[in-house]
């Protein structure tokens, strides 16, 4: 049957960005018949696949007893797209049905269609949708292929003359498209837009060609004379003041290079875009200098481009890491020295473990030996000054840290082996060793690590504590919780249990039955913001830690948990895994340390609970009722294994992210559609702690109002109520007055006079501009940005494929370091960064979450301490 | 090291340094697996609404050229603040012009089994 493939470009302005504009112009289901009665009848005409299948299994689309289209789909509620990129169009199940060959076929059995043009041509009109570059391909393919016919003669081999031109005929075969378009005489290629290949060398090392016979001498004078491409550009650097600010590869946005005399000249008209040819790695100099021209501008000479900040490097590979735009450990080395010079030892030991905790230092054993002169500074002094406080008793002298002490009554043996190292510090304490300091430093940096759970022995490169010193250490994780002062709990549960309100009462009561009946469960605490959850969890661990007992705080997300009495990461608290399949557990040893502590708690509260899968939640019950099968017998049968568990959560807010999920998979996902779910029980809080207290009816009523409208968004009760989505119509009150420039005018309304609060530490403490997507978000900082006085510095960042098994068949030869650096995804800081000083920002990564450093924390921030003053001048000073 | 002063919370007034990170981006829509070394920071005079969820704001203005995209992220954007006064909204729509309404998506079978 004639049929024809066709792609259709959609331009810039008419794409299909977002899923209403695809539904708006792919449809894969039934027209209601009595609405548009010629549309059903011309859909259910040509756009009806089948009947196949069991109906139909003689249908020509059945391929092994299955439909090779895939018909029929699934009934799905929202456009979404599968792990390929391809897409899902919507299938709703509207009971619309069509009759084909006495068959009911329904939404499930259309092939995608475009209304309009199947009323225009009264035809089977396939349309589908693809903005992946996979998907393109394989569409290149489809509409450029051939039929499978051929037109062949057959002749005598070796008679006559041979026809070349009969030959060429023969073996050139034209497609329809390429004939079509031969015939309208289009274009065989173009290109857009212009690329200029732009050519460079090391110092001297040009290329020049010459004749065989040429007199060399002749070549050599002629050549001097004779600028590059590249030393064209160095020249015009020189000159022109205007391209100063571009790298060798924008040159070519504003200048165009005249191969005639061999220079650049301003561009009068057209673009174009600048390639630097390519250099293999293994050409070590030539492949530096080459992504050091992606950076550096303005360079007049070979000396400039391997010049950093006025220093000029030898090699241009040194130059390069002098940028931080190499991956190795010297940065780092130097930065630690950098901050060691100004501050003291303590943060550079912090630094040292985040880096560890990161493993961003490719050798740590090197990076240590190089540094930990500086890594020590004051731990001597400290043991010193220690000494020299008259009238201490010798455990004091060299237990002062809680975790001493606490070991002092845990296990009297292994302060005996302590007293000798005391004994030996004291003895040479002013004569202390290298490697007796080098072992008091790594303890500090073993504590540090084991804050947020880890220890020295997890990083195999790096020096080892001696034994006995860390035995002292081991169950760091124990102490941690059990470090509590008992009296300081209970003054601070006295205080938090007498304000409670009447819910949360009920449901620290229920709670706490269940501690102490040791009767397990698993509770829900649902409530809005402003309930009070946290103040409950708050007098809860009190209460609990008043006991000495052990209450384990952890929250879905990092800036969740720092709001919690001693709160962690669930991730990092118990150890799951960042892949979750239905059967993961979690990595927890089960007679290791992590054991231990889960087995003594009594209470474990999980706040933000709607935002992690429930395979994570299913992962822990897994883990808790094999690590307490060992003390409890049916403990394989209880949900996890007998313990209390709080958690806590709004089913309001966003919940988790699926990607490339669907409204089903999210929801599937989300915690109560567990099967752990059955057993847990749901308290309410429903009281509203910001409405009490304050003193003005009439504002009390405006408050309430306003909750009551915040609550009606978040239950989808306001607007219309459809399947999902409603539009919201926003009190007049609240709409920022629109001027024709919506960015600025946001940014105006959020912060009124911005310059003149730079300097108030309190200023952007708590106000933002929110927005959906991050592209919408980075428009909005830029602009701040362009506002703030002062000068801005660039980091770069060093960009590198990971060697994994993920993307076997790539050839990571193809992958340009300036491919990765454009790349731009959530979660992770673009190449470019480019900061103020005093602007705020914000941290990405879970960095030390024992010092409040979390994926979410926000900072204003101060440049290189080094080079700027800032940390002692007036900025820095806390503000009141 | 780029030194930084933690706003808010209890480290609140803390001095840090920190350092540059080998990052791997746990997104699923890179079709490279790659790793970046780079301060992990990010601007913050403005953030995405799912980026916001825990933070303690009270003046919060929402920029919404357009419609929000999934369950929940219209309650989070109004809900952190606790007054009136310190919510603003600006609304355009695909014209750019200004508008007074916006979407809302809710699952409601999520609240069904609760």
């Amino acid at each position: 049957m004639p049929h024809a493939h066709i792609l259709l470009w959609l331009g810039e302005k008419d794409k299909l960005d977002s899923i209403s504009s695809i539904d708006s112009v792919i449809s894969a289901e039934l027209p209601d018949p009595t609405l548009y009665p010629k549309l059903y009848s011309a859909v259910t005409g040509f756009m009806v696949h089948g009947p196949c299948g069991f109906a139909r299994p003689n249908s020509p689309c059945m391929k092994d007893r299955r439909c090779s289209k895939f018909f029929p789909k699934k009934f799905v509620s929202r456009t979404s797209f599968d792990e390929g990129g391809y897409p899902i169009y919507r299938r709703r199940d509207l009971g619309i049905v069509a009759m084909k060959k006495d068959i009911r076929l329904d939404n499930r059995s259309v092939v995608p269609y475009n209304p309009t043009l199947v009323m225009k041509y009264q035809a089977h009109v396939n349309i589908e949708f693809c903005n992946k570059s996979n998907c393109i391909k394989y569409l290149f393919k489809y509409i450029t292929k051939g039929v499978d016919r051929v037109t062949a003669t057959v002749e005598a081999v070796g008679q006559g003359d041979v026809d070349e031109i009969q030959q060429y005929y023969d073996c050139r075969y034209l497609s329809p498209c390429e004939s079509i378009w031969r015939i309208f005489a289009f274009d065989i290629h173009s290109r857009y837009p212009p690329v200029q290949r732009l050519t460079f060398h090391l110092n001297g090392k040009q290329r020049v060609i010459f004749d065989d016979d040429a007199d060399l001498e002749d070549v050599v004078a002629f050549n001097q004379e004779r600028n590059t491409m590249f030393l064209a550009w160095m020249d015009s650097n020189k000159e022109s003041e205007i391209g100063r600010s571009l790298t060798y590869p924008q040159y070519p946005s504003m200048f165009v290079f005249n191969d005639r005399n061999r220079t650049w000249q301003p561009r009068q008209r057209g673009i174009s875009v600048g390639r630097l040819t390519f250099v293999p790695p293994s050409n070590r100099e030539l492949y530096y200098l080459r992504l050091l021209l992606n950076v550096q501008v303005g360079c007049t000479s070979f000396e400039d481009i391997h010049t950093v900040d006025g220093v000029v490097f030898e090699t241009y590979q040194e130059a390069y890491g002098a940028l931080g735009l190499l991956a190795d450990d010297r940065q780092f080395i130097i930065g630690i020295n950098e901050v060691a010079a100004d501050s003291s030892g303590g943060s550079v030991r912090k630094i040292f473990a985040n880096l560890l905790m990161c493993s961003s230092l490719a050798d740590p054993f090197r990076a240590w030996e190089m540094t930990w002169e500086a890594l020590a500074d004051g731990i001597l002094y400290h043991r010193q000054r220690i000494l020299n406080l008259p009238g201490w008793c010798m455990e004091k002298c060299h237990c002062p840290d809680l975790i001493y002490n606490l070991f002092i009554v845990l296990c009297l043996y292994l302060l005996f082996a302590f007293i000798d190292i005391s004994i030996l510090i004291i003895l040479v304490d002013l004569i202390i060793s290298d490697e007796d300091l080098k072992e008091l430093c790594l303890v500090e940096i073993d504590k540090l690590l084991r804050l947020n759970g880890k220890t020295l022995d997890d990083y195999e490169s790096m020096s080892k504590l001696s034994s006995v010193v860390s035995k002292v250490f081991d169950s760091v994780l124990l102490a941690n919780e059990l470090a509590y002062d008992q009296n300081e709990m209970l003054t601070m549960h006295g205080h938090y249990f007498s304000n409670l309100n009447e819910g949360q009462l009920s449901s620290y009561d229920q709670i706490v039955h269940s501690v102490e009946n040791n009767s397990g469960g698993m509770f829900f605490v649902y409530g809005y913001g402003g309930t009070g959850k946290t103040y409950l969890w708050n007098a809860l661990s009190f209460r609990f830690r008043s006991e000495g007992k052990i209450v384990i705080n952890v929250a879905s997300s990092g800036i969740a948990s720092l709001l919690l009495p001693g709160g962690r990461t669930a991730h990092s608290q118990f150890a799951i895994p960042l892949v979750l399949v239905e059967d993961s557990c979690c990595l927890i040893e089960k007679n290791g340390k992590k054991a231990q502590l889960l087995t003594m708690a009594s209470l474990i509260i999980w706040d933000e609970a709607p935002m992690i899968n429930r395979l994570a939640f299913e992962a822990f019950d897994r883990t808790m009722r094999d690590v307490m099968n060992n003390f409890i017998d049916g403990a394989l049968d209880l949900p996890f294994g007998g313990k209390t568990i709080v958690f806590g959560g709004d089913f309001r807010q966003i919940l988790l992210v699926v990607p490339k999920g669907s409204r089903a998979d999210v929801v599937h996902s989300t915690i109560n559609s567990s099967p752990l779910w059955s057993c847990c029980k749901v308290l309410r809080l429903t009281q509203n702690m910001r409405l009490q207290g304050l003193g003005d009816a009439h504002e009390t009523q405006m408050l309430r109002e306003f909750a009551a409208w915040i609550l009606n968004i978040g239950d989808g009760k306001a607007g219309d109520i459809g399947d999902g989505e409603a539009v919201v119509e926003i009190p007049n009150d609240l709409l920022v007055e629109n001027s024709g420039d919506p960015i600025g005018d946001i940014v105006r309304a959020t912060y009124p006079d911005l310059i003149e609060n730079m300097a108030d530490h309190q200023y952007f403490r708590d106000r933002a501009v929110l927005a959906p997507t991050l592209d919408l978000v980075e428009k909005v900082n830029d602009y701040v940005m362009g506002l703030i006085p002062g000068d801005e510095k660039e980091y770069l960042s060093a960009d590198s494929v990971c060697k994994c098994d993920d993307d076997i068949g790539l050839d990571h030869r193809w992958i340009t370091t300036e491919f990765l650096n454009d790349i731009k995804c959530s979660g992770m800081p673009n190449h470019r960064l480019i900061l103020k000083i005093g602007v705020p920002v914000m941290l990405l990564w879970n960095v030390d979450q024992a010092s409040g450093l979390c994926n979410g924390t926000c900072f204003d921030c101060c440049l290189s301490c080094k080079k700027c003053d800032m940390c002692k001048g007036d900025w820095w000073q806390p503000q009141r | 090291m780029i030194c930084a002063r933690v706003i808010g919370g209890s480290h609140s007034g803390d001095v840090v340094y920190i350092p540059r990170m080998n990052l791997i981006p746990s997104g699923a829509n890179v079709s490279v697996t790659f790793e970046r070394r780079q301060f992990p920071l990010v601007l913050s005079f403005a953030m995405t609404i799912n980026k916001s969820q825990g933070h303690t704001l009270s003046r919060v203005s929402l920029y919404l050229p357009r419609p929000v995209f999934t369950h929940g992220q219209l309650y989070v954007a109004v809900s952190w603040v606790s007054s009136r006064s310190g919510l603003k909204v600006l609304i355009t729509d695909d014209n750019g012009e200004p508008s007074t309404s916006t979407v809302n998506v809710v699952y409601q079978e999520v609240f069904q089994k609760i």
